[in-house]
């Protein structure tokens, strides 16, 4: 059964995903190319002492995009299955519901993490020619922020898609949005270090709410 | 895990989201610019002028609130205004007995500040080592940076690869002289737009702090000794134009030493007990007086003090209105969590302004959750009660929001 859930889950998700790890893998040419350009302009030494002076982080505009894949992969799954009312068929299978769920957003969370942790790996690893480990982990660790983020928005995403009742709808999408903006806090490369247990926290939480969801979706709570 | 476990996790979320949202809402549409007038110690008068902003209008006065116009503000004030004396042809001779110029003035003159921010904040751990006697007016930047964390690594910018000799050299030295690794902290300043270089101080593992430079490409390494002699805090480099001191140590019992150029000799300020973690700092010096301000969370007290002897000459005490948000917040929440801080770079959950005083409205809050479920004939939780009883209008707002009776009722009502 595991596997038939996660074929579903690939066959309907598979373009989106092609579509999120291009975006991902294209990044990385354009930040080394990025790079190299201002190395050409401002002469590596100088450049160094600029990032190092400045606090520069030129990984910066990933910001926003792992927090879009998150939301947008979590409402991909999902929508579908509240518009066509699958979702009913699905909890319908010879399968424990709660393990179906929880094997939907395995796959969804499964291939998040492994686009970012893939991608990510490249890309430090591809900017390490030029840069030392000093820079890249500082930059990295405000990055590790905003893949969190994006991991916890596709569970946030889930919560509210699936809620079957508009008005609590609303009210999940206020409190996600609060959690959020806890990812992205940051104001140097640094200054979120000591918020990671927090959001690893976040982020196991937000995996328990979506099947309060369910639970309210099975029992056939409208408004 | 069951649908119960679920909807406790969530409104204990909602509370703490809450205990973030609404203090930081609150204080978003209440908040004031808190500022003190600026305040410099007048050399002429010998007392403390203020430059005090009423509405639009910006009113210059002494301690008995006495007003002064533009010009005589600057004659009163001639160590702050001596390039506009200057200009005008107004800048006496001699002062109190001593001949001073333009010259003399910017020798004596120097400006220090120290934020709590400059401490609680973590750089990368690269910086770059100048050459101290260059011999050349402006300060070349090199083609490495050094990282002194672990080891003293040269890393040069265009292989991006370690410069084993010069690594090899300036750790050796290091060794040589006793230091002990992991660094602890490294103070010194960057910028080539500086008036000359010494270098780096750097807090070994046994809070022994050293003197780091390059000197004619070789490196240079003293114990300054005064880790012996205080328990250092935090340095902070400065440069002076008459080179009297390299940086500013503050030690953990609270006091304040400058590090002076004869032997590394700490030199104490006669300030009061000064806390890095929340007191600012700034010191305005001149031939004569050192101004020192201090401002601590509650008061900002202004010290002058006499520049060659560093006793204190005068002292000014200020305290801070509270904001309307510190006159609410104790009767309206328990408590409140702030994600940042003015005292830190660091972003975490901080959980602040615990308050007895709030106990009575989240009562009265409690009595009227009670009261509520009474009258909707739902059963009366004691562990919503308490709740509510802890966390106040955090608790029972979340309480609303995961509210599902609520929500059935009304269905029953469209039903029907």
């Amino acid at each position: 059964m595991t596997r038939a859930i996660f074929y579903k889950e690939w066959i309907k998700l598979r373009w989106l995903l092609l579509a999120i790890s291009l975006v991902f893998a294209g990044s990385i040419p354009y930040f080394i190319l990025n790079l190299t350009n201002k190395f050409r302009f401002a002469g590596k030494p100088h450049f160094w002492s600029v990032i190092v002076g400045k606090d520069l982080n030129l990984i910066s505009e990933l910001t926003y995009i792992p927090l879009l894949a998150g939301l947008i992969l979590g409402l991909a799954q999902f929508v579908p299955e509240m518009q066509k009312k699958s979702l009913k068929l699905t909890l319908h299978l010879p399968h424990p519901e709660k393990l179906t769920i929880l094997k939907m957003l395995l796959f969804g969370s499964g291939t998040l993490v492994s686009i970012f942790s893939i991608t990510g790996l490249v890309l430090y690893l591809s900017l390490s020619i030029y840069l030392p480990s000093q820079i890249l982990v500082a930059w990295f660790t405000a990055a590790l922020a905003w893949y969190l983020a994006g991991l916890a928005a596709y569970f946030l995403a889930v919560w509210v898609c699936i809620e079957p009742v508009w008005k609590q709808k609303a009210i999940n999408t206020l409190l996600a949005i609060a959690v959020i903006m806890l990812f992205f806090k940051g104001t140097s490369t640094y200054s979120l270090q000591y918020a990671m247990p927090l959001y690893i926290g976040i982020i196991l939480l937000s995996m328990c709410f979506p099947f309060y969801s369910v639970f309210r979706f099975k029992e056939g709570v409208q408004q | 895990m069951t649908k119960k476990n679920i909807k406790t996790l969530l409104i204990l979320v909602s509370t703490a989201l809450l205990a973030w949202v609404l203090p930081w809402l609150i204080k978003l549409s209440t908040n004031e610019a808190c500022r003190y007038p600026f305040t410099y110690y007048s050399s002429v008068k010998n007392e403390f002028f203020q430059v005090v902003k009423e509405d639009a209008e910006t009113v210059l006065m002494d301690q008995s609130s006495h007003e002064y116009t533009r010009a005589e503000y600057d004659s009163l004030l001639p160590m702050l205004s001596y390039r506009q004396l200057l200009k005008d042809g107004r800048l006496p001779d001699s002062l109190n007995g001593k001949a001073i110029s333009g010259k003399s003035i910017q020798l004596e003159q120097f400006y220090f500040k120290y934020s709590p921010r400059d401490k609680h904040h973590k750089q990368m751990d690269l910086n770059p080592m100048f050459e101290s006697m260059s011999g050349r007016v402006q300060i070349e930047s090199p083609d490495d940076l050094f990282s002194i964390k672990n080891k003293m690594v040269f890393i040069d910018a265009e292989t991006n690869s370690v410069l084993e000799n010069k690594s090899s050299q300036f750790h050796q030295a290091m060794i040589k002289r006793g230091y002990k690794f992991p660094t602890k902290m490294v103070a010194g300043n960057p910028s080539t737009k500086k008036l000359y270089d010494e270098g780096w101080f750097a807090l070994d593992a046994n809070n022994q702090l050293y003197h780091i430079k390059m000197v004619n490409g070789q490196p240079f390494v003293k114990d300054t000794k005064a880790g012996e002699k205080l328990d250092i805090d935090f340095v902070k480099t400065i440069e002076t134009q008459n080179r009297r001191m390299y940086a500013f140590v503050f030690d953990r019992s609270g006091k304040l030493y400058y590090l002076s150029d004869v032997s590394y000799e700490p030199v104490q300020l006669p300030i009061d007990a000064y806390n890095t973690n929340t007191d600012g700092l700034s010191i305005m010096a001149n031939p004569f007086y050192w101004n020192v301000v201090v401002t601590t969370p509650a008061q900002r007290i202004t010290y002058a003090l006499d520049n060659h002897t560093l006793e204190e000459v005068d002292r000014l005490t200020e305290t801070r209105e509270s904001t309307t948000w510190e006159k609410i917040h104790p009767y309206v929440f328990p408590f409140y969590i702030e994600m940042k801080s003015m005292y830190s770079k660091f972003v975490y959950p901080r959980l602040l302004g615990w308050s007895v005083k709030a106990l009575v409205l989240n009562a009265v809050l409690a009595v009227l959750l009670a009261f509520l479920s009474y009258r909707r004939k739902q059963s009366i939780k004691p562990l919503q009660l308490l709740l509510v009883l802890c966390t106040g209008l955090y608790g029972l707002i979340a309480l609303w929001l995961f509210n599902e009776k609520q929500q059935e009722t009304r269905n029953v009502i469209q039903l029907k």
